[in-house]
């Protein structure tokens, strides 16, 4: 067996070589395609097919090769001695593999191989001509990143000198969310490339119908679940671990992660009017093709280190000069191929009523491409100021409260109006009549808490989610009392009955109601919080929105050979009891003094969560950072209900829409 | 042993990419023929497996052929 050093040198080779293999298989398939399809050569496409299970094959058997290493110590490896050591958790190690620059583009580049492995081996039901045009935008867009693994930042790079133990994993980032946070993430990112690929392969083809859409529904839906999911763990992970005392932080790496998300979910409800009324057609690309530049631009920020964040890896490479010119061939050339293909994006009906669902959805469409747009400009202001020679500006969550709240009041106002809206057209009377004891609550619901907090922000946006929620339950309630009165069936019995019955319409409504439930957390958690700072002896107590905490003293302890300070504190109030102890751990560095950690410790309920983290201490005095917040548990099950939602319309995945939801073109595919 | 496994990725990509050309490998999918697609196959294989009712069926299969 080779000595350690040469096992790493040797597994390193081969996952260059592996890499080195992917990069000419989807520069093959590429070109394959392109020519296949100007020469008419059918036995080309077939082989740049092959090509691009070649390229997937090989980009596996690279990651694999990669964890190989991490789970083996092969300190020889960059990748592996800069993020692990040799007592990391095996679990730690596995997930090292997308801690750091080059891993995670590497993890990027195989979550891309299997959506292209499966493209590659199912063609699209509905429309399988649309195979090879979508694999080539795919393989097209894995070039990229083959080409930085290869040339710029390699995952496999090595270092001659011998190391008998690595870096070790950044503290913060050892806990369970953080090992899946960036997996999810990535898997939202990447995913979105799946429906701009085959927008892109149909305008290729020339398609006018909407077959892509069709097609690409689950996998959207799949990519904005896992987006949805590793957001909330995100927040998560940054409200019980960097003690803070919040969850987001309007960071451009936070935005760079949501920006898509707000996109997708423009696309998500615009891509219902085209199924529907062969509506939004041009727009609906763009929209997706918009997501698909957000992912890139996401990838940039978080990978460049061009804006200051907590999150950013540092410019070690020299990348963002690669991504900023990814970035403008990608959109030019979706662009051009929108401008060429323009006469087969016309919309098959004129513009709908002022007042119709088609038009709520528009609006819904406006108010969220609005707030990308804010968001958007909020976060590049800063380069965009220091290109211009002016001084670094930092963009604050001020600009994006004023912004995004009353936007966020819209939206939720919209989803309480759009169910009592039909398609087509209304009468104002029709709409007026659904909506006049929804609006009477949501009126009541407005004044009660501008009563009770004084705070009109808070107020109207409570008045707003009662709307919603009205509207929201009253559908609930008249599917399940029609089922129940149509089938003679029981209240539990009913109620699963009319929920599978259309698992896409209920599965949507179940998304708005987390929603609904995670912008009540939001909103109470921002606007209520009552936060202070105190220094206290053993014994003494300080009070805050209605809790009363005791110090009880200072304490060292060793856990696992780290010092660890923590401070007891007994917290009571809001009915209950509960011990607290937020510490401070110093971890050894590579070189210099070990740093302190803080970890904050709170007390969770369904209503409140009280917040505590040790700030310093002096002699037996302890500073302590003192938060109450209301109703942050309810953006964790807001999240929960929203993913829930998703699977359940997930599980419909009926070929075609009932016969009198089934749009003119979409049988046009058969003529 | 490392390099075997190489070998071995290399052997079946060339293998993928190859023997279409020579017109061997799997079959191809139905996307690389210039055929219709297979919207009446969709709904036979729903009707099959009950996503959507015979009536269901023939509404659209006759809205399909008109």
């Amino acid at each position: 067996m080779a000595p350690k050093g040469g096992w790493g040198i040797a597994l390193a080779g081969l996952g260059r070589d592996l890499l080195r293999l992917a990069g000419a298989a989807a520069l093959y398939a590429v070109l394959a395609y392109a020519l296949g399809y100007l020469l008419r050569r059918p036995a080309l496409r077939r082989s740049a097919r092959g090509a691009a299970m070649g390229f997937s094959l090989s980009v596996l058997v690279a990651a694999t090769v990669l964890w190989r290493g991490l789970v083996t110590d092969q300190f020889a490896l960059l990748a592996v001695s800069g993020e692990t050591s040799r007592t990391l958790p095996l679990a730690y190690k596995l997930t090292a593999f997308w801690s750091g620059f080059s891993g995670s583009l590497l993890l990027w580049l195989l979550v891309l191989a299997l959506f292209i492995l499966y493209a590659s081996l199912r063609p699209p039901r509905r429309d399988p001509e649309l195979q090879g045009p979508s694999l080539l935008v795919m393989l097209a867009v894995a070039l990229f990143y083959l080409f930085i693994v290869n040339f710029v930042a390699s995952p496999f790079a090595t270092t001659s000198a011998s190391i008998y133990e690595g870096a070790g994993l950044n503290p913060l980032l050892q806990y369970p969310e953080m090992m899946i946070h960036p997996l999810l993430l990535y898997a939202g990112y990447v995913g979105l490339t799946v429906p701009f690929a085959y927008a892109m392969g149909a305008l290729l083809l020339g398609r006018r119908d909407l077959g892509w859409l069709l097609q690409t529904r689950r996998t959207t839906l799949v990519a904005w679940l896992f987006l949805t999911a590793g957001i909330a763990l995100g927040a998560h992970w940054s409200y019980r671990v960097l003690g803070w005392g919040g969850y987001w932080a309007w960071d451009p790496v936070e935005n760079a992660a949501f920006l898509p998300w707000v996109t997708a979910t423009a696309f998500l409800h615009s891509a219902n009017v085209q199924q529907r009324r062969g509506m939004m057609k041009a727009w609906n690309v763009v929209l997706v093709s918009a997501t698909f530049l957000l992912t890139i631009l996401g990838t940039f920020i978080t990978r460049s280190g061009i804006v200051d964040s907590v999150h950013t890896f540092s410019n070690e490479n020299g990348v963002w000069p690669y991504f900023l010119g990814y970035l403008a061939v990608a959109g030019v050339l979706s662009a051009a191929l929108m401008v060429w293909r323009r006469d087969r994006l016309r919309d098959d009906l004129a513009a709908p009523g002022a007042l119709s669902k088609e038009a709520s959805f528009l609006v819904n469409n406006v108010l969220l491409v609005g707030l990308a747009v804010a968001i958007l400009w909020g976060t590049l202001y800063p380069l965009i100021s220091q290109a211009a020679g002016g001084l670094p500006v930092t963009v604050g969550p001020p600009f994006y409260d004023a912004v995004g709240g009353p936007i966020a009041v819209g939206l939720i106002v919209l989803m309480g109006v759009c169910p009592l809206i039909p398609w087509r057209s209304a009468t104002l009377r029709r709409v007026l009549r659904g909506l006049w004891a929804p609006f009477a609550l949501g009126v009541a619901a407005t004044l009660a808490v501008l009563a009770g907090t004084g705070s009109t922000g808070l107020a109207v946006l409570v008045g707003g989610l009662w709307l919603a929620a009205s509207t929201l339950g009253r559908e609930f309630y008249l599917g399940w009392s029609a089922r129940r009165r149509g089938r003679g069936e029981g209240p539990l019995r009913a109620l699963v009955g009319f929920l599978g019955q259309n698992r896409r319409r209920y599965g949507g409504y179940i998304v708005h109601v987390g929603v609904l439930v995670l912008a009540a957390g939001v909103a109470f958690s921002t606007l209520e919080t009552h936060q202070r700072t105190v220094t206290l002896r053993p014994g003494q107590s300080a009070t805050i929105g209605g809790y009363r905490v005791r110090f009880t003293g200072l304490r060292i302890a060793y856990p696992e050979g780290e010092r660890q300070v923590s401070a007891g504190l007994v917290v009571t109030g809001g009915g209950g009891r509960s011990v607290l102890t937020p510490s401070q751990t110093f971890f050894p560095q590579v070189s210099g003094p070990a740093q302190p950690t803080g970890l904050p410790a709170l007390s969770s309920g369904p209503l409140t969560d009280v917040y505590t983290v040790l700030s310093g201490w002096q002699g037996r005095e302890a500073t302590l950072l003192l938060i109450v917040l209301p109703l942050v548990s309810w953006i964790w099950a807001g999240a929960l209900i929203v993913v829930l939602g998703i699977l359940l319309s997930l599980s419909d995945d009926r070929a075609l829409l009932r016969r009198k939801e089934l749009p003119k073109e979409a049988t046009a595919w058969t003529a | 042993m490392d390099s075997l496994i190489f070998a071995l990725v290399l052997l079946a990509t060339l293998a993928l990419v190859g023997l279409p050309l020579i017109g061997r490998g799997p079959a191809a999918p139905a996307g690389h023929e210039e055929q219709l697609p297979s919207l009446a196959t969709a709904l036979r294989e729903d009707l099959a497996t009950g996503k959507l009712t015979p009536e269901q069926y023939r509404e659209a299969d006759g809205e399909r052929s008109s």
